[in-house]
């Protein structure tokens, strides 16, 4: 019993220093982390990649934009077919974001500010890399206590819109089963990038 | 048949004794009458219509033929300009221009675009499915240029060169709208072409032929007077030259089979002098059936076009023959004689092999599908023919080349022949197992007319060129004609709603509605061309550096949208030439461009049976084109073979059975056939080499061909009291040549650069030499098995 208690309070603790950073803090301090990757590694590396998405991992809820993006296309799907579509669904969204993140490294960032609105908030940041700039907008949610990135916008491009329209534009000539392989074959690309 | 052999014994006999009497008068009389035949000979022409091969009941054909001159089959030429200096090249193309539409041939001549209409309306004019197109192309881009998105839409089953020809084909519209030029030019201005509507299509093929050499004529001169460079292109450019291949093919295949011939009979006669005998009556008996062409089938098809030169190696056999008995015959006989003895012997011979091998060509009329049933008529009646020539011109002129030292007396060579050993039949029955198998699990059949065309050279540097004036599909792959707007409406209305069908293989439609859409379709345009715009309003946009992307998007994002469409009457004429009827009836035409390969027969299969189960207006006629002329033939033939195939065995084995009266008998005289033509095909299936819509014609012919080589082993096999030995000898030479001379006939085909006639070629060589193999080397195998076993049950 004893030990059961401080296995709680452990949790409890942990839940709270998570709850005291703010979304502005959430994203400076995972950026922070990136760019101290960015620092220690010359080139792209599986390594680091794997320790970029680690972070990235921390503060995304794959699992809401995964849900968000499916939820209007789930209404016509079995629910095998919805599962299936939000696991591999989620799949691409990891591993496109170690390649494609990879690709995009920021030198610095400039913080322009946060918006919170209840358990919702919207970090503006611009990332600099070389002479090139980028708007990159986070939207947060306050999900379990903690602050976690629900969706991206990036250049004025919206990931679940973007995501949306695609699959809006597919399945209105194919069927969730081609969807599927779709996003399989984007899946193995990735991968054949990895092993190359 | 025992009442015709007296009969026609007696025939024979008076026609020889006539022709000795008088050979000069039935020789002269021959030739007379054979006269009118010259005059029909020249009215043959070669017709290479696809169309040419439906029956006049198929839909394809049938609305081909009605509505050719609304459409002019949708061909056109094009002349294209290059030059560095823009002054110049303009000045060229008026002058050309001039010219050219002072042609009686050319119906309008187009190298300028109307451009203060689609300056004002721009991407108003552009459907709606392209619009789509565009659309999703914009979402593409910003899942590209996105760190967290990925482009799911590109990423197709389709294969790279599709999407990357799609692609082209969005930027080659974008490119347009947002670099608009008054004339039809490349992107830099260097290239300038020059649209050309004929007023006739293909069909009319030596009007096209008279305009291109007038086109080329004239763009030599302006090359040549500008300094610039020049050529001829266009749809009916395909079409001319494939046409010029087949007359080439023509020409090629018959000096090579006349010179093969010629070879083998100067060596089996070593004679100059005997040549003109063996020719004569031969050539009677082609121009006797040829002169008949134009009356019964009217031109020769794709198919039929090379049956001259293969009768010719047929036919050669006939005269090979009577010719060696006759130098026989005079050994011991005077020439009266000797030329009844001939006849009644060696001539009862040749017309029974004759009429072996055109009963199957006869069973072809059957066919539905042209390109079989006149093969059928044409080479079944030539055989006849050549066998009448043979009966009536033959005798007189081998009596006249006796008495004018053309032929003289002369026994044949006869040479020790070795029967094979039993191992080789052993091994040919190994192989003919072998071919079953590899026929069974391998043989295909090519649906892919790409495999089938002229392999015409391809004029790179015209098609590089072209490809930047013009987009590459300008003709739509199947059209319909509309009396009025409300039925074109009314069809576009259908038809746009099975385009959107997931499973559709229609990629978009062309009408005059692509330029004055009604009131629905501007919203939609308007919907589309404002989400576009909103989409492009993104930062992303700066990350493009290709600067003609980057140019339409700025030119997208800044145009300020017409609200209102043109109407009908407002389009200028150069838009409208190509969407309206081309006699000039006001009719309105809608074209269907397919997503799937045009010239792949499976697919044009099934985008065929999707615009077939359209529900059109009853006043909309159509569809007409290219791909429901493809589907239709594929059908047919695919449906139709393996029927004729069977009919023809089944009408192989009567015959046979007729001759012998025994069902045994018949089983073992087709075992070479049945062989034969098993290993064909298994060769056929491990070479690669596959049946198609041109060359599924020879496997009837070849049973046609090939049940001689049986008939006469078994026959003679049977009346030499079962002798092997002495009836490989008598037969070894003879089948060996007739082989040999109907192999010279088909073997020029397979020079011919048109790949179906090349293919017929090879598959009736490769079954020659088959069926020669099964005879001559599996035939004596069973024979002498049967025989053995036949004498220890006896002797048991």
């Amino acid at each position: 019993m004893k030990r059961i208690n401080s296995g709680i309070l452990i949790l409890l603790l942990g839940a709270s220093l998570s709850n005291s950073q703010t979304p502005l803090e959430v994203i400076k301090d995972s950026n922070q982390k990136i760019l101290d990757i960015y620092a220690s590694h010359q080139d792209i590396s599986r390594e680091m990649e794997e320790a970029i998405f680690q972070i990235m991992d921390s503060v995304t809820d794959f699992n809401t934009i995964s849900l968000r993006t499916i939820e209007r296309f789930c209404r016509k799907m079995s629910e095998m077919e919805c599962r299936e579509l939000d696991r591999v669904f989620q799949e691409l969204l990891r591993v496109s974001s170690i390649k494609k993140v990879g690709r995009y490294r920021a030198e610095r960032f400039e913080y322009l500010g946060e918006d919170i609105d209840g358990t919702r908030a919207l970090v503006k940041t611009i990332a600099y890399y070389e002479d090139d700039t980028y708007e990159l907008d986070y939207h947060l949610e306050l999900i379990d206590n903690a602050w976690k990135i629900v969706n991206y916008t990036a250049d004025g491009v919206d990931t679940i819109r973007n995501y949306r329209k695609q699959f809006q534009k597919i399945l209105r000539k194919e069927s969730p089963a081609q969807l599927l392989t779709r996003l399989e074959n984007k899946i193995q690309e990735f991968r054949n990038e990895e092993s190359e | 048949m025992n009442k015709i052999g007296p009969a026609l014994s007696n025939i024979l006999r008076g026609v020889c004794i006539s022709s000795s009497k008088h050979p000069f008068i039935w020789f002269i009389a021959v030739l007379v009458l054979s006269l009118p035949a010259l005059y029909g000979i020249t009215k043959i022409r070669l017709n290479t219509d696809l169309t040419r091969l439906l029956p006049d009941h198929s839909p394809a054909a049938s609305w081909a033929r009605k509505l050719r001159k609304i459409t002019s089959e949708g061909g056109y030429f094009t002349i294209i300009f290059e030059g560095l200096n823009r002054e110049n090249l303009m000045a060229a193309i008026e002058s050309t221009a001039a010219e050219v539409e002072q042609l009686e041939e050319v119906r309008s001549v187009d190298f300028k675009y109307p451009y203060d209409f689609i300056q004002y309306y721009r991407y108003l004019l552009i459907p709606d499915y392209y619009l789509e197109k565009i659309f999703d192309y914009v979402i593409s881009l910003e899942a590209e240029y996105s760190p967290f998105t990925t482009d799911l839409l590109s990423s197709s089953e389709e294969t790279e060169a599709k999407v990357e020809e799609d692609r082209q084909e969005l930027h080659n519209l974008l490119d347009y709208y947002s670099n608009l030029s008054e004339y039809h030019q490349s992107r830099d201005g260097r290239i300038m072409g020059m649209f050309i509507r004929p007023h006739e299509g293909f069909t009319n093929i030596d009007a096209t032929q008279s305009l291109y050499s007038k086109l080329n004529h004239i763009a030599e001169k302006t090359s040549q007077e500008y300094r610039i460079w020049t050529a001829v292109g266009g749809s009916q450019i395909n079409n001319l030259r494939e046409y010029n291949v087949i007359k080439a093919d023509l020409r090629r295949s018959g000096i090579i089979a006349l010179t093969t011939i010629l070879i083998v009979l100067l060596i089996s006669f070593r004679s100059v002098t005997a040549l003109p005998v063996l020719f004569y009556p031969l050539g009677l008996g082609l121009l006797w059936a040829f002169s008949l062409v134009p009356v019964v089938v009217r031109d020769l098809n794709m198919i039929t076009s090379f049956l001259l030169v293969i009768l010719f190696g047929m036919g050669i056999d006939y005269s090979i023959h009577l010719l060696k008995r006759f130098q026989l015959e005079l050994l011991s006989k005077p020439p009266r004689q000797a030329l009844i003895d001939t006849y009644l012997s060696t001539g009862r011979s040749v017309i029974i092999s004759g009429l072996t091998t055109a009963l199957p060509l006869f069973l072809l009329t059957i066919s539905d599908f042209r390109g079989f049933s006149e093969f059928g008529l044409i080479g079944g009646g030539a055989i006849i023919t050549m066998l009448l020539a043979m009966l009536i011109a033959g005798p007189s002129f081998l009596i006249i080349g006796e008495r004018m030292g053309m032929v003289k007396p002369k026994a044949p060579d006869i040479k020790k022949k070795r029967l094979p050993p039993n191992f080789f039949s052993i091994l040919v029955a190994i192989l003919v197992f072998l071919g079953l198998v590899a026929t069974l699990t391998l043989l295909r059949f090519d649906y892919d007319f790409r495999n089938l065309g002229a392999r015409v050279p391809e004029q790179k540097e015209l098609v590089k060129k072209h490809g930047q004036v013009y987009s590459r599909s300008m003709s739509p792959a199947a059209i319909y004609v509309l009396p009025d707007l409300e039925t074109l409406d009314a069809t576009l209305d259908v038809v746009k709603k099975r385009m959107d069908q997931a499973d559709s293989t229609i990629a978009r439609v062309a009408s005059i509605r692509d330029f004055a859409p009604d009131d629905k379709e501007t919203i939609e345009r308007l919907e589309f061309i404002d989400q576009i715009k909103e989409e492009l309003q993104g930062s992303w946009t700066r990350r493009i550096e290709d600067p003609q992307i980057l140019h339409w998007i700025e030119d997208l994002k800044t145009w300020e949208s017409v609200r209102v469409q043109p109407g009908v009457a407002d389009l200028p004429q150069t838009l409208t030439a190509g969407l309206m009827a081309q006699d000039d009836s006001g009719r309105f035409l809608l074209g269907v461009y397919p997503n799937v390969s045009r010239r792949h027969g499976k697919e044009a299969m099934v985008f065929t049976e999707e615009l077939y189960g359209i529900d059109i207006p009853p006043e909309a006629q159509g569809p007409v084109g290219e791909m429901p002329i493809f589907a239709e033939i594929l059908w047919l033939v695919t449906s139709e073979g393996p029927w004729i195939v069977a009919f023809t065995f089944l009408g192989v084995l009567c015959l046979v059975f007729l001759g012998c009266r025994s069902f045994i008998d018949t089983l073992w005289t087709v075992i070479p056939l049945v062989g034969g033509i098993i290993l064909t095909l298994g060769v056929m299936s491990v070479s690669g080499l596959k049946l198609n819509f041109f060359n599924v014609v020879i496997i009837p012919a070849l049973m046609g061909m090939g049940i001689d080589h049986g008939v006469h082993y078994y026959r003679r096999w049977k009346e030499l009291d079962k002798n092997m030995a002495k009836t490989h000898q008598e037969l070894l030479g003879p089948l060996s040549t007739c082989t040999a001379t109907t192999m010279m006939g088909y073997i020029g085909l397979i020079f011919a650069n048109q790949a179906g006639l090349q293919s017929i070629g090879k598959i009736a060589c490769l079954g020659l030499c088959c069926i020669w193999l099964t005879s001559l080397i599996l035939m004596p195998g069973i024979l002498n098995t049967i025989n053995r076993k036949t004498s220890t049950d006896t002797a048991k």
